[in-house]
């Protein structure tokens, strides 16, 4: 089920009345698990089951990991289960295809190659993944103590609410298809009986209005002109609009994953839950080190906290810190789809943040003051995330390249009526930057007059919502 | 509860905006141009639904949908309706017309691109005309693709621009001929379609517009459409051989669409046309 879509418009009132009905904590647990697996089985019912799964094993694992009296060994080999079942069920249905054609003879490929590639992508498969990965993690190291609001045998925890928690994390419906990617220390702890009147109104409702902005006016709109970023389309169309409609893609993903993100986190709200933020506006970012605290930050988060640091993050040497760096940004870029043109984009960033550790960049801190060379910096890191985005949209390498060259080479007449389209929809994007950018000033303003301007903003917001929304479509990051 | 009071006013700004915005509207002239294919369809859509039982309708892709109805004003065809959807096939058009409870008198179909199937787009365009989107921007009228802000501007502006024409990139018009459509290449689904119309009632007739890139060096491009209609049976209004030997020739906004001034002419000659 979409956020954007008429059976959830029905679905989030049923769900938040039955959860407030009820005032016991095992009730709204209830409620939002059950309605949960609703949502994520209403298009597609037959995943489910591995769903249920995920949180079967989950649970069974941290439990285990929970219990004392157990040697290092057992725990060890408790974890490495877990692991194996979340790494490979992410590995089955994501990589199948992109492994069996490395490794198999053609002669073989040729036998179990399209019963491969048929293999479906279950949705938001590649988070719920990493979220029970964390939570095995976190279980490991937390040992019988349990991890705050999840408690182990010996601190009182009760097994039936020990799965009936760990399948509300995993599932809970805002964050179940394309995050935040929430991690288990920063989730259990809030699990409690919810009353009406503590839901945040009004961070709640401004939250959302800014994701289904995002989303609906910014993100849907602008796709129906980056749709011809498109192999052979693309080869009809003159430089200037090739070059504006890079830039409107990167755009594009912003809105699109970030209202994501921002309407899960404002969904959240109104259950009494707070998700960690996810983007914070990231193209005000001065250098690629930066973008990565700005952009995606739970995936950040997730990739430093269980892969960067367990490989030894920057405490090994100067070799082994490349090598790590590297490392995680490769896997970090295939993370995000089963081709190479995602290993290429990761393994770019990679290469760029690598190139800022050896100049000394890497340790610049975030400043709020800007400056011509600043700005510059800023415009250069833009650039170059949004000219790597480009394989987000051609994921075949060669046409990208292809691309590049027909932007390079072609000429033409501008097409106004695209450009109309990405200066109108790009604009926002830009404005939120911009209000980012203006925070040390903004805060001298006062009480009131920063309250008039929310206020304000949020208003035509809600009006552009409901008079200049695009086609509906399906979210980017779903496909990942 | 925790205020609420910023959200309430929040609403009262977005309330008081969309009341402005409705009484501007009504000020304003209605958008016949979208910025983008979707818009500018759901525009001819919304515009197809609303008029009940038009006399005449026009059917295709975007190259009949350069003839737009504001150009037809002061004519005997005044209430037609351009159904020339950008992207389309013009079997999609010809299903919207079949659908209505009254389908029109008189149909021109687009000769161009008969050959068009169906697609995914299609399937989104008929979406736009049921369901409870459709039902939606029924009822709420400032969700309609006309109440769009964005879609206002542009169509101010365009009306705004002068007529000429621009010639294409050398190469894109090189590359990039529009195909006539075999004879034999006509989804049987059209000649269903048609021949479902036909038996409502509706007078079903080939319309022949100037088109831009159409293959100047396939000597069939005139046949094929004798053909087509000889094929389904249809009489033909052919504008594209009346424009021959016009003193300001047909130019084209883009190569291959009608530029605005063109258009209108070739609306006036096809008023003309069907008032004889």
């Amino acid at each position: 089920m979409s956020f954007v879509s008429w059976p959830f418009a029905v679905f989030l009132p049923v769900v938040f009345v039955l959860h407030y009905l009820g005032r016991s904590q095992g009730w709204q647990v209830g409620v939002l698990t059950l309605s949960s697996f609703i949502f994520y089985g209403w298009s597609h019912p037959r995943l489910i089951p591995l769903l249920a799964l995920a949180c079967w094993v989950n649970s069974a694992a941290s439990w285990a990991l929970f219990r004392s009296g157990r040697s290092d060994q057992e725990r060890r080999r408790v974890l490495l289960w877990a692991l194996a079942f979340n790494l490979g069920t992410l590995g089955f249905f994501k990589y199948a295809a992109l492994i069996g054609r490395m490794v198999l003879p053609e002669s073989l490929w040729g036998v179990v190659g399209p019963t491969l590639t048929s293999i479906p992508l279950p949705v938001g498969i590649s988070f719920f993944t990493f979220q029970g990965i964390s939570l095995v993690v976190d279980a490991w190291h937390a040992g019988s103590k349990g991890i705050p609001g999840l408690p182990g045998e010996d601190r009182g925890g009760g097994v039936g609410r020990h799965y009936g928690n760990v399948t509300f994390f995993k599932s809970f419906f805002p964050q179940l298809v394309a995050g935040p990617i929430v991690k288990a220390g920063e989730f259990f702890y809030q699990i409690s009986a919810k009353r009406l009147v503590d839901i945040p109104w009004d961070a709640s409702v401004k939250t959302l209005i800014l994701g289904f902005f995002f989303k609906m006016v910014v993100a849907d709109n602008l796709k129906e002109v980056t749709a011809a970023i498109r192999y052979p389309e693309f080869l009809d169309l003159p430089s200037i609009n090739l070059l504006a409609l890079v830039y409107a893609f990167s755009f594009q993903l912003l809105a699109d994953f970030a209202g994501y993100s921002l309407i899960a986190i404002g969904l959240a709200r109104l259950f009494g839950y707070e998700f960690p933020a996810n983007f914070n506006h990231p193209y005000l970012s001065r250098s690629i080190t930066e973008f990565w605290r700005r952009w995606h930050m739970t995936l950040s988060s997730w990739l430093r906290e269980y892969l960067y640091i367990p490989l030894g993050g920057n405490r090994r040497g100067e070799w082994r810190t490349y090598r790590n760096l590297f490392l995680v940004m490769f896997l970090g870029g295939l993370w995000h789809g089963a081709a190479w043109s995602y290993a290429v984009w990761g393994t770019a960033h990679g290469v760029l943040l690598a190139l800022e550790r050896l100049t000394g960049r890497h340790r610049a801190t975030e400043s709020t003051s800007w400056s011509i060379l600043s700005i510059l910096q800023a415009f250069l890191c833009f650039t170059a995330v949004t000219f790597l985005w480009l394989l987000f949209q051609l994921p075949e390498f060669g046409q990208a390249v292809l691309y590049l060259r027909t932007m390079a080479t072609q000429g033409g007449a501008p097409q106004v009526q695209a450009l109309y389209v990405i200066a109108c929809f790009s604009l926002p994007v830009i404005l939120w930057h911009l209000w980012g950018a203006t925070e040390p000033w903004r805060r001298t303003w006062s009480a009131q007059t920063a309250e008039r301007v929310t206020i304000g903003l949020h208003g035509v917001m809600l009006f552009l919502i409901i008079t200049n929304s695009g086609p509906p479509g399906e979210f980017i990051y779903f496909q990942f | 509860m925790r205020t609420g009071s910023q959200s309430l006013k929040i609403f009262a700004v977005a309330l008081v905006l969309c009341s402005l915005w409705t009484i501007a509207r009504s000020r304003l002239p209605k958008p016949e141009l979208g910025e983008t294919n979707y818009t500018a369809n759901r525009l001819r859509i919304e515009r197809f639904l609303e008029t009940p039982a038009p006399r005449c309708l026009i059917v295709g892709t975007s190259i009949a949908g350069r003839l737009l109805p504001s150009y037809f004003e002061g004519s005997n065809l005044e209430n037609i309706v351009n159904l020339g959807l950008d992207g389309a096939s013009p079997i999609t058009g010809l299903q919207l017309a079949l659908g209505q409870t009254n389908p029109p008198a008189m149909v021109l179909l687009e000769a161009h691109r008969l050959q068009n199937p169906t697609r995914a787009n299609d399937n989104q365009l008929l979406a736009i005309s049921q369901g409870m989107d459709h039902q939606f921007h029924q009822r709420v009228t400032l969700t309609k693709a006309e109440s769009r802000p964005t879609t206002v501007l542009y169509s101010f502006l365009k009306s705004r621009q002068g007529a000429g024409g621009a010639q294409p990139a050398a190469d894109r018009q090189k590359n990039n001929v529009t195909e006539v459509s075999k004879p034999s290449e006509k989804p049987k689904e059209l000649v269903d379609t048609i021949q479902a119309l036909q038996a409502r009632g509706s007078k079903v007739v080939l319309l022949r517009l100037p088109v831009g890139r159409e293959n100047p060096a396939d000597p069939k491009a005139e046949d094929y459409i004798d053909l087509s209609a000889q094929q389904l049976g249809l009489p033909i209004i052919d504008l594209y051989r009346q424009s021959i030997g016009w003193e300001n020739p047909v130019s084209y906004s883009d190569g291959l669409h009608l530029a605005p001034e063109s258009a209108r002419r070739l609306a006036k000659t096809l008023a003309e046309h069907l008032a004889r």
